[in-house]
């Protein structure tokens, strides 16, 4: 099974919020694997709307993605790919 | 009908002034029966839950369809919130938690869902900003929904206020706000909770309706069909004002659309100084669903569509075919006017080995032209829609984050071989006008030898400001650093523009500096030929440019770098600004009545 962590910040001047936390919420729920952020040392199932917004990750935030079971991988881009480039926004 | 006037303070939410009739909406706080289940009653309670938990979806998709229909793609932040509400219905944190409090513990559904409700606020952070505080709202709205169609009441508003109304409620979900903005010309929204972040707040700024939030108690002081008046810039209620109040405030919101009108007047006038120097006013876009706005502005040619969000829109890169196919649309719709489009500026869709590193400093990492150049079947097809596209209008490509003609050359070259690939496929086509985006220092440093090299310049102000200075602006320690008229600032510009001037190619603007009408005259001195700002800043800019003399905006930059404070450089600049553009450069809605 393959186990990937990874970290970000997060760059965007908004943070994590609403509109990012959904759009990360529905690539993990789009993926089999297993999903967890953990900010801190809050660990919350990504494939959770509620568990995302509750780590009120602000811009600077220091995140671990971490992907565990067959399509890590995929996840794991889409997901960073998303949080690297600020969620599309400034 | 309140006795006597009574003016009351809240959050000025969205700017703007209103005066209609009260419409209250009923939201209050739904009472939650509470009983412990026989040991039979378990499974039908579980149903019931999943009942209501469908019934809640198929509501909130009645609900983001009616706004898609109604806003196309505008309806943005309306159709996300209750996506997220939707997600929330699915959500583990909640679901699970009822289930295991109705098995276990034998509460109602409705007592389960309102224990589970609270513990998930109770997990937001203490020391959570503002707007994640905030986002504790959407859960109590998603928890009420279900609880109500547990008890089978009234869910999502029903009754639709007269034209101009003004919304009076302790608090709005998104929901009520996307259907009564969605079925009618709401006047203005004034609620008794609620921040600056709130939905509402949010969604009215994006539609221009005035709102002011958090005033406390307006749902026990205003009645149907009182007169209001809402000033949203000032975050003031006004319940039954006298005959002088209304009046004062009527002529304020005359004035602001006697302003309106004017600026949309101004639509087809050219932005030409006095002295006959003609500007090209353009638009950023990220959108093809911006462009008709930004024709509404006056906007004459799009001087940057982000193509951004082409990438960010799927979970997978965009195909040839999705490039082509949303390019032409651009172009079609702005055809004759130029369409400047810039290629790929994120930092990266696949991870690459030591991204940690990257994403610790991502602003000088691989992003943008690097990134392109690294991943060139990933850049190709992008070049390859562009060529494709150009046969349909007035195409101009840029490239973002060019520090020196080496990588300048090697896109342009691939650019070239990407040409010829097509030839060989039997499609003809001639380069388009290639630019390249000017935000490095080392990019402005050099850009005589650049500008031998491409058809145009285009300056992004806020990226050069930022690596000039070195700071970052969203920083709050240092933001106070981020002067655009930095005396550092201000002769890369000039060196700039001077080398586009002595090559002959024209030198546009696409940073928020563009679209400031006090920095207008400074732009004019410096030799800018073309901005490029959202569509709304166009007619302001316009104003200013056509009471103008590019031979004073001259002037003005000879005297401005001269001095050496971005304080004093600052100073001379507004005062000039003030001295010869009193009243022009701001728009009436800032303005709130004379009295009053």
């Amino acid at each position: 099974m393959a186990r990937l962590e990874m970290a970000f910040t997060i760059v965007n001047s908004l943070g994590l919020h609403a509109r990012p936390a959904s759009q990360l919420v529905q690539i993990a729920n789009r993926h089999k694997c297993e999903v967890h952020i953990i900010k801190d040392s809050t660990s919350v199932n990504a494939k959770s709307i509620m568990g995302v917004l509750t780590l009120a990750a602000a811009r600077g935030s220091k995140l671990s993605v971490i992907c565990e079971g067959e399509d890590a991988e995929s996840a794991m881009t889409a997901m960073g790919a998303l949080i690297i480039a600020g969620f599309g926004e400034k | 009908m309140a006795a006597g006037t009574i003016t009351l303070n809240g959050i000025g939410a969205s700017p703007g002034i209103a005066i209609g009739v009260c419409w209250p909406v009923d939201r209050r706080k739904v009472r939650t029966p509470k009983r412990r289940l026989g040991p039979d009653e378990i499974e039908p309670e579980l149903d019931r839950f999943r009942v209501a938990l469908e019934i809640s979806d198929q509501q909130l998709d009645e609900v983001r369809r009616k706004v898609t229909i109604t806003e196309g793609s505008g309806a943005s932040e309306h159709t996300a919130i209750i996506d997220i509400h939707r997600l929330m219905l699915k959500d583990e944190m909640l679901v699970l938690e009822v289930q295991k409090l109705i098995r276990e513990e034998r509460l109602n559904a409705e007592w389960s869902i309102k224990r589970a409700v609270r513990k998930i606020k109770g997990a937001f952070a203490a020391d959570a900003d503002e707007y994640f505080k905030e986002r504790r709202a959407d859960v109590d709205y998603v928890g009420e929904r279900i609880i109500k169609n547990l008890l089978g009441q009234q869910v999502d508003v029903e009754e639709f206020p007269p034209e101009g109304a003004i919304i009076v409620a302790y608090d709005l979900t998104p929901a009520d706000t996307a259907l009564l903005l969605h079925e009618r010309k709401v006047g203005a929204f004034v609620t008794d909770a609620g921040a600056k972040t709130s939905h509402t707040a949010i969604v009215a700024r994006a539609l221009e309706v005035p709102a002011v939030v958090a005033v406390g108690r307006i749902t026990s002081l205003a009645d149907k069909g009182d007169w209001i008046i809402v000033d949203g810039t000032r975050g003031v209620v006004i319940i039954g004002p006298t005959p002088a109040e209304r009046a004062d405030y009527e002529a304020a919101r005359q004035r602001f659309l006697a302003t309106e009108r004017e600026l949309l007047r101004s639509r087809e006038l050219p932005a030409t100084t006095l002295d006959g120097v003609t500007l090209k006013l353009a638009g950023n876009i990220e959108f093809a669903e911006e462009v008709p706005s930004l024709l509404n502005h006056g906007g004459e040619a799009v001087g940057l569509y982000r193509t951004e969000f082409l990438y960010l829109q799927r979970d997978r890169l965009p195909t040839e075919e999705e490039h082509y196919q949303d390019y032409r649309r651009v172009l079609e719709a702005l055809a004759p006017r130029t369409v400047t489009i810039r290629t790929f500026d994120l930092g990266g869709d696949k991870l690459p080995a030591g991204l940690k590193a990257n994403a610790e400093n991502p602003a000088m990492g691989l992003r943008a032209i690097r990134y392109c150049l690294r991943q060139p079947d990933m850049f190709r097809s992008q070049l390859r829609a562009l060529l494709r596209a150009s046969v349909h209008g007035q195409l101009r490509v840029m490239f973002p984050m060019i520090s020196g003609v080496a990588e300048l050359r090697a896109a342009k070259q691939m650019l070239v071989e990407v040409r010829d690939q097509l030839a060989a496929e039997g499609l003809e086509v001639a380069l388009p006008p290639l630019g390249i985006m000017i935000e490095l220092p080392s990019a402005a440093l050099m850009a005589d030898r650049l500008a031998r090299e491409v058809d145009f310049f285009s300056i992004g102000t806020n990226d050069l400001i930022q690596y000039t200075i070195g700071i970052d602006r969203q920083n709050k320690d240092v933001a106070y650093l981020y002067r655009p008229l930095h005396l550092s600032v201000l002769r890369l510009l000039k060196q700039v523009c001077d080398a586009g001037r002595e090559a002959g190619i024209p030198v546009s603007m696409c940073g928020e500096m563009a679209g400031e009408p006090i920095n207008a005259l400074v732009l004019l001195g410096l030799g800018v030929t073309e901005l490029s700002m959202n569509g709304p800043s166009i007619p302001l800019v316009k104003r200013v440019v056509r009471a103008a003399r590019a031979e004073d905006g001259r002037a003005l930059v000879a005297r401005m770098l001269a001095l050496t404070q971005a304080d004093d450089i600052e100073r001379e600049v507004r005062d000039e600004m003030n001295r010869r553009f009193a009243g022009l450069m701001e728009h009436d809605s800032q303005v709130g009545p004379v009295s009053g």
